[in-house]
C-alpha cells in the first residue's frame, strides 16, 4: 500500500460518504463498545451540521413547505452537494438551483433564492452613507453607486411578503418587485411597485437619474418620483452619487 | 480583569458582552464566522477587540489532510489576523475533508511517522504563509487506527516540536481521549512539552456509556476539573478559554466556569510562586 496517497483518510472519507456502511478493518477495536455506534458519530456528523446551517438559511421556506417536504428535500441536497466551503453557514447557498434542477416547484425556489440573497446581504461589505447634504446634490447626470447589501428581487411568486408576514401559509402565483437592504446591521425588505423596481434597476445597472427615468415606461409623477427617492436615502440603499464630468 | 479566564464569544452573548456585562479577561472567536463577512459579526468583533484580546480558532484549515494548503482560505485568515491582531491563531490537529470538499468535521489522523512528515511539512507552510506561529488543538477522537505507530501523545509531541508550532491543549479531549481509547490522562499531559503550550480549552461532553462524546454542551464534569489542576501544576498557568457550543446558558453560567479554573489556577501559583519566579530567573541568566 502506497502510504503516500492516504490510504487510511481516503478510505475514512469514503467511509463518510458511505455510511452506515462502515470500515470497520481501518480501525482497532475500541476498549468498550464497538466501531459501528463510534463511527456513527463521524458517518452522522455533516448531515447533522449541515441541518443546522441550513435551518439558520432558510427559516421562511421550511413553514411554507412543511416539515415532510423541507426535510426530503434537505436530505436530498445534502446527499447531492457537497460542501466545498470553508464555512458551514454556505452550505445552502446552491439550494435554489438544486431544487430547479431537480424539479421541484419553482415558488420554493424563489423562496430560497430570496434567503440566500437576504444572508448575502447580511453579511455584503457596508459602504459609505449617504447624508441629506447628499441628498441636495441630486440632479439629472447624477449615478448611484448602491450598497453591496442592497439587492434588488423580482418573483412570480409572493416570497417578500412570505419574508415580511410569517402568518402566510401558502406562496401565491403573483408577481412581486422587491428590494433587500440593510440599515445599520440589520436585513429589510421592502415591495415595490413594478415602477419603482424597474427604476431602481436602471440606477443599479449604471443609468444616471435622468436616464433611469427616461427609461421607464410609465412617468411617476413627482410627488411619486420625490417619495422613491427619499425613501432610497432613507433605507441606504447608495454609498455613492457621482457624476459623469 | 482576569489575565488567564476567556470564554468562546457566542451570539447569544453578543449584547452582553458589548454592555460590558463580561468579567473574563478575554474571547475566542472561530475565525471562520468572521472571515467571509463584511456585516454585524465583524463589527461585533471590533467592537469587542476595542476592550479585550481575542484568539481566533479555526475549524477548517484542514491540516492534516492529503490536499495541498488551501492557499484562498489562509489569504482570507492572514486578512482577519490582520485586522483583528488576535494574540494567538489556532486551529486542530485533524483533517476535515479531501479533494476540496469539506466535512465540517475534526477528523482523526493515523498517527504515524509518514502523517507527522506530511503534517510537520504542512504546518511550516501555512506559518511561513501566516508569517507567524499558529497552535494545534489535540482533539476528542472515538476510534484509533490499526495502522498507528505510536500514542496520541507522542504524535502530538513529534508535530509541535518538529513544525516549531504551539500547542492548544484541551484537557476535556485528552479526558474524553483516555476513556475512549483507555489510556492514562495524566500521563499524556506529562509527556508533553510546557513551553509549547500557549492555551488549554475547557469544555463539557456526553456521556454515551461505552464513550464520550465532545459536545460541548454540557457542564465540565469534576474529573475534567481535577485533570485541569493536573495540568496546570504540570505544565503552567497559561489562559483557557471555556467552550460551550449547544445549549448555551447565560454568560454568567460559563463565567461561573470560568471563575472556577481562575481559582484553580491560583491555587496553583501560589505556593508555587516562588518556585517559578526561580525558574524564570533561570531562563533569563541562561539567555
Amino acid at each position: 500500500m502506497n502510504k503516500r496517497n492516504f490510504p487510511s483518510i481516503k478510505a475514512f472519507d469514503q467511509g463518510i460518504r458511505e455510511y452506515p456502511v462502515i470500515p470497520e478493518s481501518l480501525f482497532k477495536q475500541p476498549p468498550q463498545g464497538n466501531i459501528d455506534e463510534r463511527f456513527s458519530i463521524y458517518g452522522t456528523g455533516y448531515s447533522v451540521r449541515s441541518r443546522e446551517a441550513m435551518e439558520e438559511m432558510f427559516v421562511v421556506l421550511p413553514k411554507l413547505m412543511g416539515d415532510k417536504l423541507w426535510q426530503e428535500l434537505r436530505i436530498a441536497y445534502t446527499l447531492a452537494y457537497r460542501s466545498t466551503s470553508h464555512n458551514i453557514a454556505d452550505v445552502g447557498l446552491k439550494l435554489p438551483n438544486y431544487i430547479r434542477d431537480e424539479g421541484f416547484e419553482e415558488r420554493w425556489a424563489e423562496m430560497a433564492e430570496l434567503e440566500v440573497l437576504a444572508m448575502k446581504s447580511f453579511h455584503a461589505k457596508r459602504g459609505f452613507t449617504l447624508t441629506l447634504d447628499d441628498f441636495s446634490k441630486i440632479s439629472e447626470d447624477v449615478r448611484f453607486k448602491f450598497q453591496a447589501a442592497t439587492i434588488l428581487f423580482s418573483s412570480g411568486f409572493n416570497c417578500a411578503a412570505a419574508w415580511l408576514n410569517r402568518d402566510i401559509k401558502e406562496l401565491e402565483l403573483v408577481p412581486e418587485y422587491s428590494i433587500i437592504f440593510r440599515k445599520d446591521f440589520s436585513v429589510d425588505i421592502r415591495i415595490l411597485s413594478e415602477n419603482e423596481f424597474e427604476f431602481l434597476n436602471h440606477l443599479q445597472t449604471g443609468a444616471s437619474l435622468g436616464e433611469a427615468l427616461d427609461r421607464l415606461k410609465k412617468q411617476p409623477n413627482a410627488e411619486e418620483f420625490s417619495q422613491w427617492i427619499r425613501t432610497s436615502f432613507e433605507n441606504n440603499y447608495f454609498s455613492e452619487l457621482r457624476r459623469d464630468s | 480583569m482576569k489575565s488567564y479566564s476567556g470564554i468562546g464569544l457566542r451570539h447569544p452573548h453578543y449584547s452582553a458582552v458589548l454592555a460590558g456585562e463580561s468579567k473574563v479577561g478575554w474571547f475566542e472567536v472561530i475565525s471562520e464566522n468572521f472571515m467571509d463577512t463584511e456585516g454585524r459579526p465583524l463589527h461585533i468583533l471590533e467592537k469587542v477587540r476595542e476592550n479585550f484580546p481575542i484568539g481566533t480558532h479555526g475549524v477548517s484549515l484542514n491540516i492534516g489532510s492529503p490536499d495541498p494548503i488551501n492557499l484562498p482560505y489562509l489569504k482570507k485568515l492572514k486578512a482577519l489576523i490582520k485586522r483583528i491582531e488576535p494574540y494567538v491563531v489556532s486551529d486542530h490537529l485533524c483533517w476535515g475533508g479531501t479533494e476540496g470538499k469539506n466535512w465540517h468535521d475534526l477528523l482523526p489522523l493515523p498517527m504515524t511517522e509518514h502523517t507527522i512528515e506530511h503534517v510537520v511539512q504542512k504546518i511550516k507552510q501555512v506559518q511561513d504563509i501566516l508569517g507567524q506561529r499558529i497552535a494545534l488543538e489535540n482533539i476528542s477522537t472515538y476510534l484509533l487506527f490499526k495502522e498507528d505507530e505510536m500514542p496520541e501523545w507522542e504524535f502530538t509531541k513529534r508535530i509541535i516540536e518538529e513544525a516549531d508550532c504551539y500547542l492548544l491543549l484541551d484537557v476535556n479531549n485528552i479526558y474524553v481521549n483516555s476513556f475512549n481509547h483507555g489510556f492514562d490522562a495524566k500521563n499524556f499531559v506529562r509527556e508533553i512539552p510546557a513551553y509549547r503550550v500557549v492555551q488549554y480549552h475547557l469544555a463539557g461532553h456526553s456521556n454515551l456509556e461505552t464513550f464520550l462524546f465532545d459536545t460541548h454542551d454540557h457542564e465540565i464534569i469534576d474529573p475534567v476539573w481535577e485533570l485541569f489542576e493536573f495540568t496546570v501544576n504540570q505544565i503552567g498557568p497559561r489562559p483557557f478559554i471555556i467552550e460551550r457550543d449547544d445549549h448555551i446558558p447565560e454568560l454568567n453560567v460559563i463565567e461561573a466556569e470560568a471563575r472556577r479554573a481562575e481559582q484553580i489556577i491560583e491555587k496553583v501559583i501560589k505556593p508555587s510562586r516562588g518556585r517559578n519566579e526561580q525558574a524564570e530567573l533561570s531562563v533569563h541568566q541562561s539567555v
